[in-house]
């Protein structure tokens, strides 16, 4: 104590009493938290990362109850065992980071010899080994180690909570709603003498059109829209996306107009686009209608659950943000060998492949609900992963490493169309061919890339016409088919279902077309460049 | 004077960091495995250099201990022996 206060002293005379106060602490012994943040910066770093990906701080709450309190274990057996807290807490805080980065180095080293997991398994072996070693050998001399690791480990953690403290989206949450800006359409649909049929809307992610999954993947699916057609479906058979990705596309459905109209500048933010997924027109619309909203999301963060509906149906699995997150860790690598644990599906594969299962039978479940209701219900196929081959059956990661990516994606959709058909004719049975259901992809197949429309090459028209077309079916029982038309377009969707219905009066916005050039803030107007030639 | 304007430079560099962190967005949640690895590489840096600021007269006694054996030539305190 005496050589602690002399050695203070001679730093006061230096006039640097901060040094002198961090030097005393540490003289006493630092706090052992580094292990605990260490636990902590991973899934807050990937949270921070995604600030605009309509991801809740509840995403992060289970993994980081998981984290911290296996550290906690670990730290606690390990100080039984060898009586030494410093020491354990070195090997946890360098096995923590081994763990969370196992996935980001097999990544990067995807096709060279060391990204092979029996070699890479092995060199995070070495390393964990040799942190015990060097933690057993300096086991007596880690005070400042322990400093020095709490310093660290509390910068990578503020690098990442102020961030998350001071976000702000381009919209405030709640607000991208459109209020009253229906308010004349809802009177005159709560005037009007009508029945009030389910209305389902189904969202299958990423399935393009028939021509596309032809040309490009060599799959027939014409056998299921003439199914379709025989079933009483008007097929608008000229159909195209407004928007050539997901939020965009959905917003313009679900909000009944262009995501320009209903947030001006904002538009241009992917998070304000995303925001306006939930708590959307259609169903605001429906619910003041008398209608209950029934929910029913896919695992990407923007349709996974919305906090407005009156029923949500949550499918069994890791949320997206704990599916990438698992995927960075060395869970995927041992995974191979152990399925589960305590019941908990570790193959994220298998999780997709038993969600998308049970989407559908989700879906025909929901039907049995009393009163009238609207259901949305986004389908994650036949988007990646790709889980199922051309009749269904699981396709592990083994099995998904042979043939080209176009193969596996079109046996997905190919399965996905012969799913869809059994599917929607129980749903109309079960409906007693009473309900309307609207059949809507949002977009193009996702192995497309969107070209950008600066982008002159000769294979523009047609690369655009695969990114834009989409399958766009409606059953509407009870109306007249007349004022349906090829061309229509998402936006239009539920403006057309509400006035043949409900005699609302939204009319029919011009279908518009719109793509990004370079600047991908920048929205042009395409309407003339991806129409049939 | 001197320690204000370390501080300044201090904030100037946090928000510089975090003008050029900013997340874009993408499609779907991004592991970000660059922005991951040069935070790691950015938080060592940054507890090497305060663990240099911390300790520089112990490791500068003991550099000048290498070089001469004498005691007292850096006008550094000692510590007695234990």
């Amino acid at each position: 104590m005496t050589d602690v206060l002399n050695h203070t002293e001679s730093v006061g005379r230096g006039g640097d009493r901060t040094l002198a106060t961090w030097r005393q602490r540490i003289s006493k012994g630092p706090p052992l938290i580094h292990p605990f943040l260490m636990a902590s910066f991973p899934i807050v770093f990937l949270f921070a990362r995604n600030l605009r990906e309509a991801i809740t701080p509840s995403d992060m709450v289970t993994p980081l109850e998981l984290s911290i309190g296996a550290t906690a274990i670990f730290m606690t057996a390990g100080w039984a065992i060898f009586r030494n807290a410093k020491a354990v807490g070195l090997v946890v805080s360098v096995w923590l980071l081994l763990f969370f980065s196992y996935g980001r180095a097999s990544a990067g080293l995807q096709g060279t010899l060391l990204g092979r997991d029996l070699y890479l398994l092995i060199a995070w072996g070495i390393l964990a080994f040799a942190a015990v070693i060097v933690a057993f050998l300096f086991r007596s001399r880690l005070r400042a180690t322990t400093s020095a690791l709490n310093l660290i480990t509390v910068v990578l953690v503020a690098m990442n909570v102020i961030p998350i403290v001071f976000y702000r989206s381009a919209v405030p949450r709640g607000s991208a709603s459109s209020g009253g800006l229906f308010a004349g359409q809802l009177e005159a649909a709560k005037s009007s003498k009508h029945r009030l049929p389910d209305i389902y809307y189904i969202v299958p992610e990423d399935y393009g059109e028939a021509r596309t999954l032809r040309d490009l993947y060599g799959i027939d699916t014409q056998p299921f829209n003439r199914w379709l057609i025989t079933q009483g479906f008007y097929v608008a058979t000229d159909s195209k996306t407004n928007y050539p990705n997901t939020s965009l596309s959905l917003s313009s459905s679900l909000n009944l107009q262009y995501p320009s109209s209903l947030l001006g500048e904002a538009a241009k933010d992917g998070d304000a686009v995303k925001r306006t997924l939930r708590g959307f027109a259609a169903s605001r619309f429906l619910k003041a209608l008398g209608y209950r909203y029934v929910h029913m999301g896919m695992w990407w963060a923007a349709t996974t659950t919305d906090p407005t509906a009156d029923v949500e149906v949550k499918g069994e699995g890791l949320s997206e943000f704990s599916s990438i997150l698992y995927d960075t860790t060395i869970l995927p690598a041992l995974s191979t060998k152990v399925k589960s644990v305590g019941g908990v599906q570790l193959d994220v594969r298998r999780v997709r492949y038993e969600h998308t299962l049970q989407q559908f039978d989700n879906l025909l479940q929901v039907s049995k609900l009393r009163g009238p209701k609207f259901v949305f219900v986004h389908l994650g196929v036949p988007h990646a992963h790709y889980v199922f081959d051309r009749k269904g059956r699981f396709v592990g990661k083994t099995q998904a490493a042979v043939g080209t990516r176009e193969k596996r994606f079109g046996d997905q959709a190919l399965w996905t169309s012969s799913k869809l058909q059994e599917v929607l004719g129980r749903l109309l049975d079960a409906t007693g061919r009473k309900a309307v259901i609207i059949l809507q992809t949002d977009e193009g197949p996702e192995p497309v890339k969107y070209p950008g429309v600066s982008n002159r090459g000769p294979n523009l028209h047609r690369t655009l016409l695969d990114k834009y077309r989409i399958l766009n079916a409606y059953y509407l029982p009870d109306v007249s088919h007349a004022k349906l038309y090829p061309s229509i377009t998402p936006v239009n969707s539920f403006r057309l279902v509400f006035d043949l219905y409900f005699h609302a009066g939204f009319g029919l916005l011009p279908d518009e077309i719109w793509g990004k050039e370079e600047d991908p803030t920048r929205f042009v107007n395409i309407t003339d460049l991806v129409q049939d030639r | 004077m001197k320690a204000s304007r370390t501080r300044i430079v201090w904030v100037a560099v946090f928000f510089v960091y975090f003008f050029i962190t900013m997340p874009a967005a993408h499609a779907y949640v991004d592991p970000g495995t660059g922005s991951y690895v040069f935070q790691v590489l950015l938080g060592v840096l940054l507890g090497a250099v305060v663990a240099v600021k911390l300790w520089w007269r112990k490791m500068w006694a003991f550099v000048s201990r290498k070089r001469s054996p004498k005691e007292g030539e850096t006008g550094e305190p000692s510590r007695p022996a234990r």
